[in-house]
């Protein structure tokens, strides 16, 4: 028996008390969102060779605090989080511009046309009728502002969606940041003493990026984490590659998402996943929907005109044109009008087919209203009225793939999650068990502790 | 929880679609709800709408060809009363005065076929061709219309004429008016032969007037067919239509119910749920 003694049951005693305060800290930290639970990891201390050349113990020491962390569902849980939440912000940005397009709605495109066809072919029953002749005129407004209505909803539900791209990339880069200083701490921190909490939150920065653009994880041993989009590393150990969000023409819809690499910068839109990635998708559909609803506007008019152009007014001129969209428009759909001068005179409208000015003369009529059967669109194949069909059916068919892909991975995302929270997270009645372990060890060592004092004691009363 | 709160999302969002078709009564608000009957809703939609104004128009030529029938007939009838008119007093045993009192009743029927020509129907000489602001004839018979027919629209590729080139239709190959104003100057110059002569060309100008009631009876006929097939597709088109996008109401009603009283069954679950563990026990 020695002083040796004293010290094997104190460092019992530590260990028990530093396995409580781990207890504690995983029992305290149940609830906290993105806590790993902690376990401690005892070594038993190098063996003393004593005088009789026997190798005792010197006790014990807490040689680590682990996360029990599932890397590999953690991996997968951070991809299929980029996935689901591309999904779901590409689903809720498209439907609120599917309302623009609402079914039955009288004030919709597609009613609008129809209208203006039915307005055509009532004339035809009284071709000077002034009044039929206004409606015809004013069903043609009406056709003009529901285009112009979904053109504009487009081009501002784009413009809104790289608004919040640009703020969203902000965010990217300031999680980016956070995540680089994060490292640093986490590479220069003892391995008792603090990386633990630093990896819990540098993983919760992780899950935004996930959240955020969809990220492909790489644990390493050293602790530290890489991540990648599209094979390009925006984060490895302590450097971190910013995203820009750039629009080089100035045109709204071009903005695109980049990353600096050595050699100059790369677009990764197409790699792109999470809110950032689903506005991007989301965007696309929306362009894509703009352009058709520009080819609708573009060539209704020039077919309408040329038919138009082909008749003569009540005052027996040649037609002018009934639509207008001025030469420089960048978007058909936004700048679609009725002729200003056919606005203001009904009378303009080239009913007749010969210059005569007979006021029953409605051949013309029928020229226009072959318009509504001829195939215009997709290679002659659809009419105007099934290309507007079909431009409302792919915005819906769009909405509708986003919204199955978001339950779909959010399905994943929620058997991969209870995945990792069956190693991460605290169950209270292990800590519990772990408590009464610890407590049981710290008062065996303090017998220990009791029963080397008391040896001492005997011997000191000898010697007195 | 978390498993719960995706689940009440979820439900959230199923509860807020079916609340919105037992309100609307539609199962199909937007074209997401069911994207590939879009263009089908959209094709039955149109036909729809087109229906309507065939069925307006085909109303109103209708109207309009019933006019233009009856005045066909008076003249007949007119033309009738002057071929017996020239038959009777074609006959040597009238004197200068009887036929010079013929001639006035020559003269009425006359102004009566005059009449009859100009008839309108909505302020529209129905047999001035597509002139039909004015008068088809002259007050002396001449035919001062066009040569067009106006055509309305009344079905798919289908027109019936709302109005007839006068020229064509009533004097194609004879000149009623020239006949009935011959009858009044032979009978007025009590001459035998003249009136022999213009009763042959009275029978000419009734062979017109009959072909122009066949003509407008045929367009009589097709107008009314397009109305009974505008009328009996629209009936069928709505069926169609409400097949497509309407919803059975008691059936999402019940849905609702039922995600309704899930949902508060979950609720109930979790707020029951409450930590039971060893450390209650420790």
């Amino acid at each position: 028996m020695s002083i040796r003694t004293l010290h094997i049951g104190r460092t019992g005693l530590k260990a028990a008390s530093y396995g409580v305060d781990v207890t504690g800290q995983n029992v305290t930290n149940a609830s906290t969102e993105g806590y790993v639970r902690r376990r401690l990891v005892q070594q038993t201390r190098a063996p003393h060779r004593n005088e009789h050349g026997v190798f005792t113990g010197q006790g014990v020491t807490a040689a680590a605090v682990h996360r029990d962390i599932d890397r590999f569902a953690t991996e997968r849980c951070y991809e299929s989080l980029g996935d689901q939440s591309m999904a779901s912000t590409a689903h809720e940005t498209l439907s609120i511009v599917e309302a623009t397009f609402r079914e039955g709605d009288t004030a919709s495109i597609a009613d609008r046309l129809d209208r203006f066809f039915d307005a055509a072919t009532e004339l035809t029953s009284e071709p000077s009728d002034h009044g039929l002749r206004l409606s015809l005129r004013d069903a043609g407004k009406n056709l003009a502002d529901a285009v112009n209505r979904g053109g504009n909803a487009l081009i501002e539900s784009i413009r809104r969606a790289e608004d919040r791209i640009n703020d969203e990339v902000t965010g990217v880069n300031n999680i980016l940041n956070d995540m680089r200083e994060l490292h640093e701490r986490i590479s220069d921190s003892n391995a008792v003493t603090g990386p633990a909490d630093l990896m819990d939150a540098r993983d919760g920065l992780a899950q935004q990026l996930a959240e955020k653009i969809g990220v492909d994880v790489d644990y390493q041993a050293n602790g530290q984490l890489s991540l990648f989009v599209g094979g390009h590393a925006i984060v490895q150990e302590v450097h971190v590659r910013e995203l820009s969000a750039v629009n080089s023409t100035g045109v709204t819809g071009d903005l695109s998402v980049k990353i600096q690499v050595d050699n100059g910068t790369v677009t990764i839109d197409q790699f792109l996943k999470g809110e950032i990635g689903g506005l991007v998708a989301a965007r696309d559909q929306m362009k894509s929907t703009l352009d058709d609803l520009d080819t609708f506007a573009d060539d209704f008019v020039d077919e309408i005109n040329s038919e138009h152009g082909g008749g003569f007014d009540a005052y027996g001129i040649p037609g002018l044109d009934f639509f207008t969209i001025p030469a420089a428009a960048t978007h058909a759909s936004l700048d679609m009008s009725l002729d200003a001068a056919l606005a203001g005179d009904a009378n303009l409208i080239a009913a007749a087919g010969s210059p005569g000015a007979e006021v029953g003369d409605g051949e013309n009529l029928q020229n226009i209203l072959d318009v509504e059967d001829r195939k215009l669109f997709t290679t002659s194949s659809q009419t105007s009225r099934e290309f507007v069909a079909s431009l409302y059916s792919d915005l819906g068919n769009a909405i509708v793939g986003f919204e199955v892909d978001a339950a779909t991975h959010g399905a994943i995302v929620n058997d991969l999650v209870s995945l990792k929270e069956a190693s991460s997270n605290v169950d209270l009645d292990e800590e519990a068990v772990s408590l009464i372990q610890y407590q049981a060890a710290y008062q065996a060592a303090a017998r220990v502790v009791t029963a080397a004092d008391d040896l001492l004691s005997e011997l000191m009363q000898m010697v007195r | 929880m978390d498993a719960l709160k995706q689940s009440s999302t979820s439900m959230g969002s199923r509860i807020a679609k079916l609340n919105e078709e037992v309100a609307t009564g539609k199962r199909i608000n937007r074209a997401s709800d069911d994207p590939g009957r879009i263009s089908q809703l959209h094709n039955v939609r149109q036909q729809l709408n087109n229906q309507g104004v065939f069925m307006k128009n085909s109303t109103q030529a209708e109207q309009l060809l019933n006019v233009a029938d009856t005045a066909l007939k008076d003249m007949h009838s007119t033309l009738s009363e002057a071929r017996e008119l020239a038959v009777q007093f074609a006959n040597e045993v009238y004197n200068g005065d009887q036929r010079s009192e013929a001639a006035s009743v020559s003269s009425t029927l006359f102004d009566r076929a005059l009449s009859s020509a100009n008839i309108q129907f909505n302020e529209r000489y129905i047999f001035a061709g597509t002139a039909y602001d004015d008068k088809a004839y002259d007050s002396t018979g001449t035919y001062q219309g066009s040569t067009d027919s106006p055509e309305t629209v009344v079905g798919e590729d289908l027109k019936v004429k709302t109005g007839f080139d006068g020229s064509g239709l009533l004097t194609d190959s004879s000149d009623m008016f020239g006949a009935l104003g011959n009858l009044e100057a032979a009978l007025s110059a009590n001459d035998t032969a003249a009136i022999i002569s213009a009763l042959d060309d009275i029978d000419a100008a009734l062979l017109d007037v009959e072909k122009g009631m066949v003509e407008v009876g045929g367009e009589m006929r097709r107008s009314m067919d397009a109305n009974d097939l505008a009328s009996n597709l629209e009936v069928e088109l709505r069926q169609a239509k409400a097949s497509i996008e309407e919803t059975n109401v008691v059936e999402a009603y019940s849905k609702l119910v039922q995600l309704q009283t899930n949902f508060d069954a979950a609720m109930q679950v979790t707020s029951m749920q409450r930590y039971s563990g060893l450390f209650t026990r420790i």
